[in-house]
């Protein structure tokens, strides 16, 4: 396994609540974080449910999170990342120089919930007298800036939008960024907040379920949505080594693809999911047989639950059966632009702790992914060295991420 | 070592049309695309409830592509693009053309793309949110909001040119493009890819140029009146990649070379420190050019737009020009802006096209693009053959 690159730190906030210890507790508890949306009014729609976080200044008590009127999720942002360089041991000196730090964030809405704030308020008095200010904080770059400055970043700085494959893509970006020795520390990670704008799309599109998120079960109907914010703090090995820092697990490897197939639905074969899982496996110089948990995708969409099966089933051959997997949005429900940094960071707490999540709500398992160790009823007991985290969006965009215990 | 980059294949919409030969003779012969342009709050598809205040139609300078042009230039690459947003048609013409002339023989697996946009479905997102804001769930519009996802831009791309290996999309200011292209450039050297497309695209709307307008950048006097405010353009633009090896050891030979390329996040523009800081950027740039020609003119695209990043950028140049004992002018010699608007991610990208003449008779160029948020990339371009690393 490749151990040049390393996680000094996690931040995770979800539904589960604020850190790694809270969502692990989550997870040991199996306790969906589904409830009745409070954030908007969901009259109208077919669904209420799906998952929130706490409110920023709930989660970060104390912490300035730049003001009441900063957006949301720059607010969520700013206290988990935050709490990823205290995990990594930087909050009171950061030895690495500001133009050698960079920031490479995933998300598809970013500060949409400003953007909202201003349509709202245009609807209502009128677009000569709407107040624009809100429309200031929209454009990916602002909440670039706010936290590059907020944490003095001087580096690189960039704002992926691959759907929900974003978290994880941010993270093949930054392995390259520090491989190839163009930064020192990379902040990487996804996010998402929960929004009427998504529920309303993905509604229309049919794709929320009427039955509650249940992951590869025989008879699935949809997903459900969540809001969740995932940062990890990576660091060359020998670096973080030298500075006497305490990793978490390496960032083996990584990969990204494209579908090539169509803009909202998965190719049925699995063809671009196949070819991201080898190429993440290849770069992370480990073969599918070492690896000893997959974090699924596992939206509960019929279709895309089957493709992530067939393309696994593709790479794992007849081993699949032995390789622990679950969906761990059946906690958490789809964080979409964040799923892929919030299911790396759980992976991590996995490795960590020899323990993997049992999926929710599945009773009867579809035969069709018939193979698939799909888990259910209760936690496992791991001794994985190597854990495997895939993410898959609209527009084909597919991701994955190889995790090493250290 | 890293492997040195070379740009193999170029493609463009404009203002004034498709293809990268428009592009030039246009800026050759100083054809100005910039008209008056009224909007009208609503054309984005906006509703507001009776009663409500709705503000005067919005006048401003803008320089748009003629309609029906990357359509005609290019009918194969709009297949299943009949509901897709119109930024979207720009980027496939613009990539239809740099793969073409790249004539690369890389597999779909061994090609990847990075897109990126400032104002990507911005009209998409708008129209759908007033459908939800007028009808209430039954407002929201499955296609308005699968075809107005960022990434629809790179989906689209990836399905119709079959770049099957890393894709992205970023989302970004000004200097947004030349960031997709540091990314590219990474994804290349790492060995993931062995062709990238990277580009960037934009379409104008009533709400991006209402926005604009009401934070006070937009020009919406008439030049003689006042000379100073952003004119917004749209298009789109594609290079091909490559490593120079592979593209020799095929025989093939590259238009220019990326002899460097840096971006940085400055803290705040109105202070002292960053255009030290953004003077820190540029410096060895202009030295390693330097270095290769002599003492022979750079070529220089400037991030100027009439907004108030330009006396900063002007201010840090100066102090680039001292500190080399004035062996550099830092006058921007690009039209771009002048003639085609500021085209935001897609701007430094015509500028490339516009330095690659230049470049191609032996010269060097610096393209650099500076955004409000303090984003700011800088690219440096030299002949493909030339012996300057990749910085």
């Amino acid at each position: 396994m490749r151990q040049d690159i390393v996680i000094t730190g996690v931040g995770i906030v979800t539904g589960l609540g604020v850190g790694p210890e809270a969502t692990l507790e989550g997870l040991r508890r199996q306790r969906p974080a589904f409830h009745r949306l409070r954030s908007f009014d969901t009259r109208g729609y077919g669904e209420h449910r799906g998952v929130e976080a706490p409110d920023p200044a709930e989660a970060f008590p104390g912490l300035d999170l730049g003001g009441q009127r900063r957006d949301r999720a720059v607010q969520h942002l700013t206290g988990t990342i935050d709490q990823a360089l205290r995990d990594a041991g930087l909050e009171h000196e950061n030895p690495v120089a500001k133009e050698r730090r960079e920031l490479i964030l995933g998300s598809t809405l970013v500060a949409m919930l400003s953007a909202e704030q201003f349509l709202r308020e245009e609807a209502d008095v009128g677009p000569a007298r709407a107040r624009y200010r809100s429309l200031g904080e929209w454009p990916p770059e602002c909440a670039l800036y706010r936290l590059a400055r907020r944490f003095e970043i001087g580096g690189f700085s960039s704002m992926v939008s691959n759907a929900c494959a974003s978290g994880a893509a941010s993270m093949q970006l930054a392995i390259d960024r520090l491989r190839l020795g163009h930064a020192d520390l990379v902040i990487a990670g996804g996010f998402d907040p929960m929004c009427e704008y998504t529920f309303a799309g993905f509604g229309s599109l049919l794709l929320l379920s009427k039955s509650g998120c249940r992951p590869f079960q025989n008879g699935r109907d949809g997903m459900l949505l969540g809001e969740g914010y995932g940062i990890v703090v990576l660091e060359r090995a020998d670096d973080a080594c030298a500075r006497g820092a305490t990793p978490r697990a390496y960032l083996a490897g990584a990969s990204a693809s494209s579908d090539g197939f169509h803009l909202t639905q998965p190719d049925p074969e699995g063809a671009g999911a196949t070819r991201c899982i080898q190429a993440a496996l290849l770069d992370a110089g480990v073969t599918a047989q070492e690896v000893g948990y997959v974090n699924l995708h596992g939206t509960g969409t019929p279709f895309n639950d089957l493709s992530e099966f067939r393309a696994l089933r593709r790479v794992f051959g007849e081993h699949l059966e032995a390789v622990p997997a679950s969906s761990t949005k059946s906690y958490l429900g789809h964080t979409l632009g964040g799923a892929g940094a919030v299911e790396v960071v759980i992976s991590v707490l996995a490795l960590q702790h020899g323990l993997a999540p049992p999926t929710l709500n599945v009773s009867e398992q579809d035969p069709e992914t018939h193979g698939l160790d799909v888990l259910a009823g209760g936690a496992r007991r791991i001794d994985a060295e190597v854990a495997l985290s895939n993410s898959f969006g609209f527009g084909g965009a597919n991701a994955a991420v190889v995790v090493g215990r250290v | 070592m890293r492997p040195r980059i070379v740009v193999t294949g170029l493609g463009a919409v404009t203002p004034l049309g498709v293809g990268t030969a428009v592009l030039r003779a246009g800026l050759k012969a100083g054809r100005s695309c910039i008209l008056h342009r009224v909007r009208t709050p609503g054309e984005d598809g906006g509703r507001y409830p009776e009663g409500a205040v709705v503000s005067a139609p919005v006048g401003s300078y803008e320089a748009t592509v003629p309609e029906a042009e990357p359509a005609a230039a290019a009918p194969e690459t709009t297949k299943g693009l009949r509901r897709a947003a119109v930024h979207v048609g720009f980027g496939a013409a613009a990539s239809h053309e740099a793969l073409q002339q790249s004539d690369s023989m890389v597999p779909p697996e061994r090609r990847g793309l990075v897109f990126s946009s400032s104002l990507a479905s911005c009209r998409f997102s708008y129209r759908l949110w007033h459908g939800l804001l007028a009808s209430g769930a039954a407002g929201a519009s499955p296609s308005l909001f699968s075809e107005g996802v960022p990434n629809a831009l790179s989906g689209h791309l990836a399905r119709l040119f079959q770049i099957l290996g890393p894709g992205h999309m970023l989302g970004g200011g000004s200097d947004v493009g030349l960031r997709a292209l540091v990314l590219a450039q990474d994804t290349l050297q790492a060995g993931r890819a062995d062709l990238m497309l990277v580009g960037a695209a934009e379409e104008l709307s009533e709400i991006a140029s209402r926005g604009y307008r009401k934070f006070g950048v937009v020009k919406s006097r008439r030049a003689d009146q006042s000379p100073a405010g952003l004119v917004l353009g749209e298009g789109a633009a594609a290079i091909v990649l490559e490593r120079e090896r592979d593209v020799l050891a095929a025989g093939r030979t590259p238009l220019l070379a990326v002899a460097g390329i840096r971006s940085a996040q400055l803290a705040d523009l109105r202070r002292e420190a960053s255009i030290d800081q953004l003077a820190r950027l540029i410096e060895p740039a202009v030295r390693q050019a330097l270095e290769s020609t002599g003492d022979a003119p750079l070529w220089l695209a400037l991030s100027r737009n009439g907004t108030l990043l330009d006396r900063f950028e002007a201010r840090a140049l100066a102090r680039v020009a001292r500190r080399v004992q004035g062996r550099f002018e830092p006058q921007s010699r690009s039209r771009v802006k002048e003639l085609l608007g500021d085209g935001m991610s897609v701007s430094p990208f015509w500028q490339l096209v516009e330095a690659q003449e230049h470049v191609a008779a032996g010269g060097q160029a610096l393209v650099l693009s500076l955004s409000y948020y303090g984003a700011v990339s800088l690219l440096h371009l030299a002949p493909a053959g030339s012996r300057e690393s990749s910085a």
